[in-house]
């Protein structure tokens, strides 16, 4: 079967344009994600998480390597909308409310009449913002702009799903509800590709789980770790650490 | 094709309503530019004779083209950076939103809003001017009037001036991050475009390499004094269908060239 996500010796360097020796955020990942399955993506702050999620939509070109989406090139998923992607730094205009957001959001994906509109409330209510529906973005929490950047990511019904941090600040119980909707995606057949600073609870979440140090691959692989995950990702970066600095 | 355009114009639609509804600086633009307008009036109470007319006209249409032009680039580069910073970009790029559509919607959205203001404050000039020269007519100082047609076609050759600033400062913004480099530069491209004319006067009188840099600049920068065409309609009071043609045509080439050239760099830009 055809994976859903084929990435092939995959780097990425941030050069400075004049030939000099820049920053190499990624460096010869090879990975194949199969359709349906939970992928975390792990690794401290520059490890190039961000870098590989960036890549996979398209906002970004890499340096070397390749990648397909269901067979397709990045740009190509996208016009076919095949990719759902939540930005780490979700960014709205401030006086819209998350209804005209997804709105606009869902036009721009070719939606039109009633499936539109069933599509918006079906987010907006998925992504438990029916209460704040009409409010502009600018009153939100950053747990409610969190579920809105959740919600645009879904309203076109994507079959691959990149969610950069889309646990960063919020509180427990927002948390619960952010792991219960990335469960039942998966339950639902999507893939889903998610980067996370935070590991616990995420185990149980992840079919497999992707190690990223320096923009290296140092564990690709199901998360069944005899001293916990946390534990384990923390001993391997500081192992790590001491040997690569 | 259909879908591009619909995306373009979305993406339009809501760049003039967040510019004209939600961006309070641009509503003190308005108003400010009107005020200005407004008080060339009173310059005309000074003894200026016939000349009050062309006085209020030449200074109505400075004011409008500068203040315009300025605003055009700010608003422009400073949105289209914005979003690029905040990520707001980004959830619109990936979906069927090409990186051109994208470009191109937000242009025509500052520029529409733009050309809004100039609609408005040509308007109050117009009927100011129309009102002197009433008077003036009456009395027997001046023996026509600058009509209706004179003024669609000077409205016509400032949208296409506009047009070609919007374009050029989406080149600039297109290879830059910093709202600085983009506003500064393409201000900078702008005034030099309208300087053009006098720079190659004196290039003729000037030898070795002053002059030789001042042709090269005529091939580089755009030549924005090509479409200010203000002093041509006042005297001629319209211009010739061909003329307008030919410059329009032009205009809209030029605008699409440098409209193409800002997607190419921006395609192969990181977000």
């Amino acid at each position: 079967m055809e994976p859903a996500i084929r990435i092939e010796g995959l780097s990425k360097d941030f050069s400075d344009g004049w030939g000099r020796k820049g920053h190499m955020a990624l460096e010869a990942l090879s990975l194949d994600i199969s359709k349906g399955e939970l992928v975390g993506v792990f690794g401290g702050n520059g490890s190039g998480k961000s870098t590989l999620l960036k890549l996979l939509c398209g906002l970004l070109q890499p340096t070397r390597g390749s990648l397909e989406i269901a067979g397709n090139s990045p740009a190509k998923s996208i016009r076919e909308d095949l990719i759902g992607y939540l930005p780490e730094r979700p960014g709205f205009p401030t006086y819209q409310s998350p209804r005209k957001l997804l709105t606009l959001f869902a036009k721009l994906s070719g939606l039109s009449g009633s499936i539109l509109d069933d599509r918006v409330n079906a987010c907006l209510n998925r992504c438990r913002l029916e209460s704040q529906a009409d409010v502009p973005v600018v009153k939100l929490s950053k747990g409610g702009i969190q579920r809105l950047a959740m919600a645009q990511a879904l309203i076109h019904d994507p079959q691959v799903l990149l969610l950069d941090e889309p646990m960063d600040g919020l509180d427990p119980l927002a948390l619960e509800g952010v792991e219960k909707l990335v469960q039942d995606l998966r339950d639902e057949g999507k893939t889903v590709l998610i980067s996370s600073h935070l590991v616990r609870g995420m185990e149980t979440l992840c079919d497999r789980v992707l190690i990223l140090h320096n923009g290296r691959s140092i564990f690709f692989g199901p998360p069944d770790f005899e001293e916990g995950m946390e534990s384990w990702i923390l001993k391997r970066l500081r192992d790590e650490e001491a040997v690569h600095g | 094709m259909a879908k591009r355009l619909r995306c373009m114009g979305l993406l339009a639609r809501e760049t003039i309503r967040e510019v004209l509804i939600h961006n309070r600086w641009f509503h003190v633009c308005v108003w400010g530019l009107l005020i200005f307008v407004l008080a060339g009036r009173f310059l005309t109470d000074l003894p200026l004779g016939s000349s009050a007319p062309k006085l209020l006209y030449d200074l109505g249409q400075g004011t409008i083209m500068s203040v315009s032009g300025t605003v055009l680039i700010i608003l422009l580069s400073y949105h289209l950076l914005n979003e690029l910073d905040t990520g707001a970009a980004q959830t619109y790029l990936v979906r069927r939103v090409s990186r051109g559509d994208y470009l191109v919607g937000k242009l025509l959205g500052c520029w529409l809003a733009v050309v809004l203001l100039v609609f408005l404050a040509d308007g109050l000039l117009a009927v100011l001017v129309a009102g002197e020269m009433s008077e003036l007519i009456e009395s027997g100082d001046l023996i026509s009037a600058l009509g209706i047609t004179g003024w669609l076609q000077l409205f016509l050759f400032q949208l296409l001036h506009l047009l070609i600033l919007a374009s050029l400062t989406v080149l600039l913004v297109s290879i830059s991050t910093s709202f600085l480099f983009a506003a500064l530069s393409s201000l900078l491209l702008w005034s030099a475009g309208l300087l053009m004319g006098a720079a190659t006067d004196l290039s003729g009188s000037l030898e070795g390499l002053g002059g030789f840099f001042i042709q090269a600049a005529r091939f580089i920068i755009p030549r924005f004094e090509v479409w200010d065409v203000s002093n041509s309609i006042w005297y001629a009071g319209t211009l010739p269908v061909s003329e307008v043609l030919r410059t329009g045509v032009f205009g809209l080439l030029y605008g699409s060239f440098l409209i193409l050239l800002a997607i190419v760099c921006f395609n192969r830009r990181d977000l």
